[in-house]
């Protein structure tokens, strides 16, 4: 689980953009995963799923009447400490990308995901998967220009 | 330093709060229990479906063949209960003609990582006294 942990909540938190919401998502993740009788064929497999699972669940939390929401992104962003005011920025403005581009975009830049992956991972075709990634770099390097390389 | 370099730079401070983990391990055991519970309600209706209102305790906890009492149509009997490596039961008693019935089930639990595995002895003899069953 420890081994997941981590991933999930970027992954989740990258969809809610709040820590409460990100962390019920990836426990409902386990949860799921602790339930689940499904016959995982290798640990890409399973990694995959929880991935998948974590999303669905976070996109449910912004859906929710209940959200909680009660820290808002910019005083989260003031407890973390980034490496460089680069990394703050780019997370920043990932941040401030849509959904639908900013999940596209932490599959392949985070967790290393192919195209035709992160299409079986999100249900979506390769050409969709492309088109996402392709808007959400160009939006990205619209705003920090020299500190996102244009990696077509 | 490349795009992912530095995206992976960006995102690695997030990490789950503190309490995180305890919480989860919590939840699951928590939902460990209430596997259990799910299970002994089939248990407990096996029961009732032999012989009415029935209530269990064993004599001899730690062997693979036990003595229980059993309430069996208001009256309290001894049986032999035998409890399988596969977590299934058996119950043996003589009904109020002297002949041997028996009465059997099974029930199991889910560990942590979600594999399951039969109920022990000691579970079975638990969930059949429980009084209250959550589901």
């Amino acid at each position: 689980m420890e081994r997941y942990q981590n991933s999930l909540y970027a992954v989740a938190f990258n969809v809610c953009k709040n820590q409460q919401d990100a962390e019920d998502a990836v426990q409902d993740t386990f949860l799921q995963y602790y339930n689940s009788k499904k016959e995982f064929e290798s640990e890409q497999h399973i990694r995959a799923w929880l991935i998948r699972v974590a999303i669905n669940k976070a996109k449910n939390m912004n859906l929710s009447f209940w959200r909680k929401n009660k820290t808002s992104l910019e005083d989260y962003m003031e407890t973390l400490i980034f490496e460089t005011p680069e990394s703050e920025h780019l997370f920043e403005t990932v941040m401030g990308l849509p959904e639908k581009y900013r999940i596209v975009i932490h599959l392949f830049y985070y967790e290393d995901y192919s195209v035709r992956e992160i299409g079986e991972i999100l249900k979506i075709s390769e050409s969709n998967v492309k088109v996402r990634l392709s808007r959400g770099r160009m939006l990205l390097r619209e705003t920090l220009k020299e500190e996102w390389d244009d990696d077509k | 330093m490349t795009n992912k370099e530095r995206y992976k730079q960006a995102f690695s401070v997030l990490h789950t709060s503190d309490q995180f983990s305890v919480e989860v391990e919590n939840m699951s055991r928590l939902n460990k229990k209430h596997n259990i519970k799910v299970a002994a309600a089939a248990l407990a209706g096996c029961i009732l479906l032999a012989g009415g209102t029935g209530t269990a305790y064993a004599a001899n906890v730690g062997g693979i063949q036990r003595t229980v009492q059993v309430w069996l149509h208001g009256d309290q009997t001894t049986a032999n209960m035998t409890v399988s490596d596969d977590g299934t039961y058996t119950i043996e008693y003589p009904d109020e003609n002297g002949e041997t019935r028996e009465i059997s089930g099974g029930g199991i639990a889910y560990e942590a990582d979600g594999t399951e595995r039969p109920l022990t002895g000691e579970e079975l003899l638990e969930e059949a006294n429980s009084p209250d069953v959550e589901l």
